[in-house]
């Protein structure tokens, strides 16, 4: 396997997990009654950078 | 999560510090978040319509001596709150809150152009027996409308010191950081007023009787003509027919300045990232990292970035709207609407921040108090158009209509419009199936008409360009890089193409490494998934690599831009000599030779994203806030259904009339 072929598949298999871990977090928060993130957006007002300390 | 708990040990810090924190109370939309933005120095959303506030937000700030954590709260009309937000802010001020002690003192913000309404709040806060310190905002605008109030006095029939602000321009806020400062150490408690303290129980009529005393008595008019323009403007803007007329022509407008200002950056950025590309070619030596960077990093994540103009000038343009105060006429012109359909009036508040994103919305309609009404509101939020369905509107628009912005406005507009239809036709009907009950009407607080203010405007521009990016170098970077595998792997054997092979190719319009190309990406995991899924979506004029694009969306609708841009980039060679993303597109032929993005097929696709629930965090937050997964389930399900019959109809409907 070339040096170019090692590299890409680690760079495959790291935006995997990452995609990966993305949908776990998603999924796990809504299920613990937390805010979910998509990792992106942030435009919740829970996400932004003063979240809240308690939740109605 | 690791945010909430640096949050919560920050505020046991604070704590520790001082004893307990500073409250900010205020009823909705007296500029309370404004002032804890000039305190803090933080940047929380702001708006000229009631309820940007949800939950409690907190920063530290220096009051005296002490380090202290201010709290923002959701704005209150009373401390007998009904709905959810008013009673976290209920709770934080009775030291019921979890995590957060009473507080040390409340600063009460009251709009001083609204006096009346904002001393009945006044009434109960003082009642409350922790100091307090008034601070009088908006005292520019009370000025302007001809009225100046007599601080003194009023301070007197408070029985607690009262500082004039203008929160917008952060006058008198260090003023008002000194006398609480004091009020604290000095432990001032206001006293009850006399009207109110001999009173056994205290009824709103007397609260309200005591409040038009004050009024009168610190109110002083300048000038006669006050709120006639107001008036003049409200009749026009909250009209039956007018009113719905200006929502619909500022729409418009707005939609053809995104068009007019966003096209030259846009090709800007587009040849900028065809330039990358076509350097990073010529520079590393072939192989899979330069394939990688060429044709997968690079398009997918510059064909997301083409549209940041766009969004960048929406937001500007909302921002401004809200300023001036038209969003809350725009809601009450839109509720009349709602009600009709089964809606409750609360609803417009997240609905409107629909626009940006479901995921706020959703939470934000805790705002309405009754269970039905918000589940229905819940259910409908997606189909409002939010801005990760702006790119690919924007990219079916520059197919429809590349060089005429007033076209492309008419088909924005268009396109929200049939978001909206679409979220009220679902409300209409889950009304009278799902869930039978009689929607509450909106009350809200029309705001005073308002300069806005180019700077927020600004800084709400740059808030929302900073996520696109870091969207495009997280999430859609990471499923770049896993569709240009699966686009790539495994390979076939190259085919070989004779001589007459290529002839008769090329009598088709179709190149020799074009159709080699093709067969590859046929080869690969992401053309077998197309292939397989093809006879589902080939009713809706679509091919097996817009298939790809779908699934690939899942996770977030705006991938299907940089996935299309990957896999019209992988699979057309040369794509006709054009680097550039909408040429691709233009360019990109079906096995038969016939271009694939045609008008039908441009509109179907325009009407399957409208529809579409392609968000799987806004699937998360629905479970979250319904309790249940099978709500979210079945949001998923009726707008998918909703999605693909809409599309098919549009896609056949235009080829009964000979439109292909």
């Amino acid at each position: 396997m070339s040096i170019q072929q090692i590299i890409v598949n680690l760079a495959v298999v790291a935006a995997a997990v990452f995609l990966a871990r993305g949908i776990y977090r998603s999924l796990s928060a809504a299920r613990r009654n937390k805010t979910p993130t998509c990792a992106g957006c942030n435009t919740c007002e829970a996400a932004k950078k003063e979240p809240t300390p308690t939740k109605p | 999560m690791a945010t909430a708990s640096r949050q919560s040990q920050r505020a046991s810090q604070a704590s520790a510090v001082s004893g307990s924190a500073v409250m900010l109370v205020s009823n909705p939309n007296a500029g309370k978040t404004t002032l804890f933005n000039q305190i803090t120095g933080l940047r929380h959303k702001t708006s000229n319509y009631p309820g940007t506030t949800l939950d409690l937000r907190s920063g530290p700030v220096r009051i005296g001596d002490t380090t202290r954590e201010l709290y923002d709260m959701p704005g209150l009309y009373t401390l007998q709150a009904s709905s959810g937000e008013e009673r976290v802010a209920i709770d934080a001020l009775a030291g019921r809150a979890k995590g957060l002690e009473a507080p040390a003192a409340i600063i009460l913000v009251l709009d001083a152009t609204n006096l009346v309404r904002n001393l009945y709040l006044a009434s109960q806060v003082l009642e409350l027996g922790v100091p307090v310190v008034v601070a009088l905002n908006m005292m520019d605008l009370a000025e302007q409308a001809g009225t100046r109030i007599d601080v003194e006095t009023l301070e007197a029939h408070l029985g607690c010191p009262v500082v004039p602000v203008v929160a917008r321009k952060g006058s008198g806020v260090d003023r008002l950081l000194h006398v609480c400062g004091e009020a604290i150490a000095k432990g001032q408690r206001p006293q009850l007023p006399r009207l109110l303290r001999n009173a056994q129980p205290i009824t709103d009529d007397l609260r309200y009787r005591w409040a038009e005393t004050v009024v009168a008595s610190v109110l002083i008019e300048t000038k006669p003509a006050r709120g006639k323009r107001t008036a003049a403007l409200d009749a026009f803007l909250l009209h039956p027919v007018g009113g719905m007329l200006t929502f619909f022509a500022v729409l418009f407008g707005v939609f053809y300045l995104i068009f007019s200002l966003a096209s030259l950056p846009m090709k800007l950025i587009d040849g900028a990232f065809g330039s990358l590309s076509a350097w990073v070619g010529s520079q590393l030596p072939a192989g899979p990292v330069q394939s990688l960077i060429a044709d997968g990093v690079i398009p997918g994540v510059g064909g997301v970035l083409v549209f940041l103009p766009q969004i960048c000038t929406l937001f500007f343009c909302i921002s401004i709207l809200e300023d001036t105060g038209y969003l809350a006429r725009a809601a009450c012109v839109v509720d009349r609407v709602l009600r009709r359909v089964g809606l409750p009036g609360k609803a417009f508040v997240p609905m409107l921040s629909a626009h940006a994103c479901a995921i706020p919305a959703i939470m934000a309609s805790r705002v309405i108090e009754d269970r039905k009404d918000r589940l229905i509101t819940i259910l409908i939020l997606p189909l409002m158009t939010c801005s990760a369905r702006l790119p690919v509107y924007a990219m079916v628009t520059a197919l429809l209509f590349p060089a005429s912005p007033l076209k492309g406005a008419a088909l924005f507009t268009a396109a929200y419009a049939l978001g909206l239809i679409a979220a009220l036709s679902m409300a209409f009907l889950f009304r009278r199936t799902l869930v039978k009950s009689t929607p509450v009407p909106l009350m809200i607080e029309l705001p005073s008409y308002k300069l806005p203010s180019v700077k927020t405007a600004l800084l709400a521009a740059y808030d929302r360009a900073k996520l696109f990016i870091r969207k495009a170098g997280t999430v859609i970077l990471a499923i770049s890089i896993v569709l240009w595998w699966m686009m790539s792997y495994p390979k076939g054997p190259t085919p070989s193409v004779s001589t007459e092979f290529a002839a008769s190719l090329a009598q088709q319009g179709i190149s020799a490494e074009n159709w080699s190309a093709q067969q590859q990406l046929g080869h690969s995991f992401a053309g077998r998934l197309g292939h397989t899924i093809e006879p589902i979506i080939a009713p809706l004029g679509y091919d097996w690599r817009i298939g790809v694009g779908i699934v690939a969306s899942f996770a977030a609708r705006e991938v299907v831009v940089s996935a299309l841009s990957i896999i019209y980039g992988v699979g057309e060679e040369g794509a006709e000599g054009s680097s550039l993303l909408i040429d691709r597109l233009q360019a990109a032929q079906r096995a038969d030779g016939t271009p694939v993005f045609t008008f039908a097929t441009c509109v179907s696709f325009l009407v399957f994203y409208i529809l579409a629930m392609q968000c799987m965090p806004t699937l998360a937050v629905t479970r979250r806030e319904t309790g249940a997964w099978k709500w979210a389930a079945f949001q998923f399900a009726y707008m998918s259904v909703l999605a693909y019959t809409a599309a098919l109809l549009a896609y056949q409907g235009l080829r009964v009339f000979g439109i292909s």
